[in-house]
C-alpha cells in the first residue's frame, strides 16, 4: 500500500516539475510550452465553458480567448497552484461574456421597444443547437452561481480552501452550496 | 475525473457537520460529482485545438515584435538623450565680452586736458580769445571812429557764441 502510495506521490511530483519547466518555458516565450499548456488543460477548461454555457461554438471562442489571454497574462503569473490562476482567467472570462451578453440584451431590448415592434420569433438558447446531454438539462435547471460552483470544483479540482479564495467566500459557504447543489442534481437526475 | 489536489473531504465537513451529517454530505457530494464523471462533457475539437495554438504563437509573435520595436525606441532614446547630455556638458560657455560705446571719444575721456583735445572747445576757446583781444582793443581806444558800431556787433557774436554752448 506504502509502495502504491509513493509511486502516485512521486508521479504527481513528476508532473509538477514538468509543468514548472513548461511554465517557465512559457514565461520565456516558448511557443511550444504554450502548445503543451493547450494539450494539458484544453478539455478540462472546454468541459468547464460548456458546461456553464451549453454551447459548442461559444465554448470555442471562450476557450480561445482564455489561451490568447494566458499568453499575455503569463508574466503576472508569480507560482502557487497553476490550475488556481488559469480558472480564475477562465472564471474572469465567463463573467465578462455574461456581462456582455446582458449588455447586448438590454441593447436588443431598447431597440425592439424604440421600433415597437414584436420579435419574429422567440430568442434562440444557447443551447438550441446543441445536441444535449441529459444532464446539461439538468445542470440548466440549477441555479447560476451553484452550477458556476460546481463546475469550478469539478474541473479545476481545487481544495475548497482556494475555490472559496477564488470566489471571495467563507469555506463553509462554498461547501455548503455544493453540497445542496450536488444533492439537487443527483435528484433531478433520478427524477 | 481523477481527485488528487483536493483534501480530506470527510475533515473538512466535521469541521461544519456533526460526523453523522458530514459523513452524509461526503456521500452526496461523491456521487453528486459521479454523475459528472458519468456523463463527460464533450472535447474540443482537434481544429479548434490547432486553431488555438496558431492564435497564441501570432499573439507570442505580436508580443515579440511590440517587445523588440519597444527595445530599439528604448535604445534610440537613450542615444539621443547621452549625446544630449553630452552635448550640454561640454564645460561652461566662454563669457561673453561686454562692448561698451563710449559717449565720448576715448582721446577726450582720457584727456587731461580737455579745452585743447576736444575741437569744438578749441573752437570756442579760439574765439572767445579773439573777442577778448577785441574787448581789450576798444578799451584801449584802438578803434575807428564810429566805434559804436564794433561794440554791438561783438555783442551780437557774444550772444551767439553763449546761445550755441547753450545747445551744447
Amino acid at each position: 500500500m506504502s509502495t502504491v502510495f509513493s509511486l502516485v506521490k512521486k508521479q504527481q511530483m513528476d508532473s509538477s516539475v514538468e509543468l514548472a519547466r513548461i511554465i517557465a518555458g512559457c514565461k520565456s516565450g516558448d511557443a511550444d510550452c504554450f502548445a503543451r499548456i493547450v494539450e494539458l488543460y484544453a478539455g478540462r477548461c472546454y468541459g468547464y465553458f460548456y458546461r456553464l454555457t451549453g454551447d459548442r461554438n461559444l465554448s470555442d471562442e471562450l476557450l480561445s480567448e482564455l489561451f490568447v489571454r494566458l499568453v499575455q497574462k503569463i508574466g503576472s503569473y508569480k507560482g502557487g497552484t497553476f490550475e488556481s490562476w488559469l480558472f480564475r482567467i477562465a472564471l474572469n472570462i465567463f463573467h465578462d461574456h455574461l456581462r456582455g451578453k446582458q449588455r447586448r440584451k438590454k441593447l436588443l431590448d431598447a431597440r425592439r421597444t424604440e421600433l415597437e415592434l414584436e420579435p419574429d420569433e422567440a430568442p434562440r438558447s444557447d443551447a438550441s443547437d446543441e445536441q444535449v446531454d441529459r444532464l446539461q438539462v439538468q445542470l440548466s435547471r440549477l441555479d447560476a452561481d451553484t452550477r458556476e460552483l460546481i463546475m469550478l470544483r469539478y474541473y479545476s479540482q481545487l481544495s475548497f480552501k482556494k475555490i472559496a479564495e477564488m470566489r471571495r467566500e467563507p469555506i463553509g459557504t462554498a461547501l455548503s452550496k455544493l453540497h445542496r447543489g450536488l444533492k439537487k442534481l443527483r435528484e433531478l437526475m433520478e427524477g | 475525473m481523477e481527485d488528487q489536489t483536493r483534501e480530506n473531504l470527510n475533515h473538512l465537513l466535521r469541521q461544519y457537520l456533526d460526523p453523522t451529517h458530514a459523513e452524509a454530505a461526503a456521500r452526496d457530494i461523491r456521487t453528486g460529482e459521479r454523475l459528472l464523471d458519468l456523463y463527460p462533457a464533450p472535447t474540443p475539437s482537434p481544429e479548434i485545438v490547432a486553431r488555438i495554438k496558431a492564435e497564441m504563437a501570432t499573439s507570442l509573435a505580436r508580443r515579440h515584435r511590440i517587445a523588440l520595436t519597444f527595445r530599439r525606441s528604448l535604445a534610440a532614446a537613450a542615444v539621443i538623450a547621452f549625446a544630449l547630455i553630452g552635448l550640454l556638458n561640454r564645460g561652461p560657455a566662454n563669457p561673453t565680452n561686454v562692448s561698451q560705446a563710449g559717449i565720448l571719444p576715448a582721446a577726450i575721456w582720457d584727456s587731461k586736458d580737455m579745452a585743447s583735445d576736444d575741437p569744438d572747445l578749441v573752437y570756442f576757446t579760439g574765439e572767445v580769445h579773439r573777442i577778448e583781444a577785441q574787448l581789450q582793443a576798444l578799451e584801449a581806444g584802438e578803434d575807428d571812429a564810429a566805434g559804436n558800431g564794433s561794440v554791438d556787433e561783438l555783442e551780437t557774436e557774444l550772444r551767439q557764441i553763449e546761445t550755441e554752448l547753450g545747445k551744447g
